[in-house]
């Protein structure tokens, strides 16, 4: 590097200093955005404490993405005492009668324990997604069943693993349609069944004097339900989006990095680290000559291509120019 | 447990000091960086609003960070900045308008001082999303790569890469409009 790009650096990095210079924040306004922040978070906590099925739905989403990990380790030791139990003998009679079972029966800890063990054994996405589907199709059955003894208690368990097979199942067909694999139309109806079963169901628990508007309108919902549901996951941040899917965006990446967030994501990263480092810096000088045209929307595009190359796996924003 | 994954299980639970301790702790930052960004000061306060409830609205529905809290309101809030840029796309001229002004000598200091800030800003606005992100990150809030890379969720050298060409390119645009000789 010589002196005058050393004397242009400096220059950029005084300018940049410029940025520092923000005036001071009026205190009124911040004691005003904090007021507000607090009245909305009082307000939202007064609607989960007036229900606990949300709530329970809620903790159960929270715990969904860092627990899954060990659930499924869980899940496959499950399966080997499962399947010594039916090694044993009396096993398949077990199991068939807990089939039957409800929540809060004794055997119904089998027949959670015989569907984990299905998931955990199973080796596609699609089989996962079958799965998830029909158990969370069970669940409703269960919950219906349940209603109608007012069993609170194995309500709010049984929705919990209702949102928890659901949950699955969009990961499901999420990953399913990132690798541009057949999904069947019924299965794709059926998370819609499904989900507008789902908002149905909690409208109704939320609001009884909604309940018979839900259910005129639940057809409907079939149509609209899955598809906005999916754009927000699948196309990562389609130019198109507006703010609603980008108000998502930040809680469905968390949700969906979650899990591999922590070591395998940052494995991930530093075995990239070496390659994308010297491409990096390798590219500076490229991007340089490349990039010698003036118009900003050039530089866009040629950070686009380099983008691709550093960051395949990114569903961001490279596309996106500001100008 | 650390202070932050404190204020973050407290959050989930909706606790009302949790929720302040956390707008106590980096509103300031969300304000400043945002006011770099944006280069108004009700802007500003719309964006941190903005990305507090977005928050709230993400633990409502049991999302929201499990850790790195504060890469994760400034993804936040740099995507409602993009947002809000995207829709309002800024006129051509700016730039060029403010440069000239630069360019001329201005008795103030003052006065100086904040057309160099509205040159530099919208310079970094012609920059990529992505680009702008890290360069604000590191050359504005000082952070190290490590949490930029949590704050964009990508790779390291990633973060790297993005910073060189954000550099390059924003050196271009200065030099290019005689800012930088």
């Amino acid at each position: 590097m010589n002196n005058s790009e050393k004397m242009i650096d400096t220059k950029l990095k005084e300018l940049l200093d410029e940025l520092q210079n923000v005036p001071a924040r009026d205190a009124g306004k911040a004691e005003l955005g904090k007021t507000q922040f607090l009245h909305q978070a009082a307000s939202i906590r007064a609607g989960l404490a007036s229900n606990p099925l949300r709530r329970a739905i809620q903790s159960a989403r929270s715990l969904l993405s860092p627990t899954r990990a060990r659930f499924s380790l869980r899940q496959a030791s499950m399966a080997v005492i499962i399947a010594a139990v039916v090694l044993l003998g009396g096993g398949s009679i077990t199991a068939y009668a807990a089939q039957k079972s409800l929540p809060g029966d004794s055997l119904y800890t089998i027949k959670l324990f015989i569907e984990d063990a299905f998931i955990a054994f199973s080796l596609s996405d699609s089989h996962d997604l079958e799965l998830h589907l029909e158990y969370a199709s069970r669940r409703f059955e269960e919950i219906t069943t349940l209603l109608g003894s007012g069993r609170s208690q194995e309500i709010e368990s049984t929705a919990s693993r209702l949102a928890y097979h659901l949950e699955s199942a969009e990961e499901n067909l999420s990953a399913l349609e990132a690798a541009n694999l057949e999904i069947g139309d019924n299965k794709v109806q059926q998370m819609a069944r499904l989900l507008s079963a789902f908002d149905a169901l909690f409208g109704t628990l939320d609001e009884d004097d909604e309940k018979e508007e839900m259910e005129n309108n639940s057809e409907e919902e079939i149509e609209d339900a899955p598809i906005s549901d999916d754009d927000d996951t699948e196309e990562g941040d389609p130019q198109s989006s507006d703010d609603e899917e980008h108000s998502e965006e930040p809680d469905e990446g968390e949700d969906s990095s979650e899990g591999d967030d922590g070591e395998s994501g940052s494995e991930e990263g530093t075995d990239e680290e070496e390659g994308e480092d010297h491409s990096g810096e390798g590219n500076e000088h490229d991007a340089g000559e490349e990039d010698g045209c003036d118009q900003p929307d050039e530089h866009g595009g040629g950070d686009d291509e380099e983008d691709e190359q550093d960051e395949e796996d990114s569903s961001d924003h490279d596309e996106e120019d500001t100008c | 447990m650390s202070n932050e994954s404190k204020l973050i299980s407290g959050a989930r639970k909706f606790d009302e000091d949790a929720l302040a301790n956390i707008y106590d702790e980096y509103s300031p930052g969300l304000y400043r960086y945002a006011y770099r960004h944006c280069g108004d000061a009700n802007r500003a306060e719309d964006c941190v609003a903005e990305t507090f409830s977005r928050f709230l609205q993400a633990l409502k529905k049991g999302g929201g960070p499990s850790k790195h809290l504060q890469a994760y309101l400034y993804r936040t809030a740099h995507n409602w900045i993009a947002d809000t840029y995207r829709r309002q796309p800024q006129p051509e001229e700016e730039l060029k308008d403010n440069l000239k002004l630069v360019g001329q000598t201005q008795p103030e200091e003052t006065v100086e001082a904040t057309l160099e800030f509205d040159v530099v800003r919208t310079a970094i606005t012609k920059l990529t999303k992505d680009q702008q992100q890290v360069i604000g990150l590191k050359f504005l809030e000082g952070w190290n790569n490590k949490e930029i890379a949590n704050s964009v969720r990508k790779p390291v050298g990633a973060v790297k890469a993005l910073q060189s060409r954000g550099l390059a390119s924003l050196k271009r645009i200065l030099q290019d409009e005689n800012i930088l000789r």
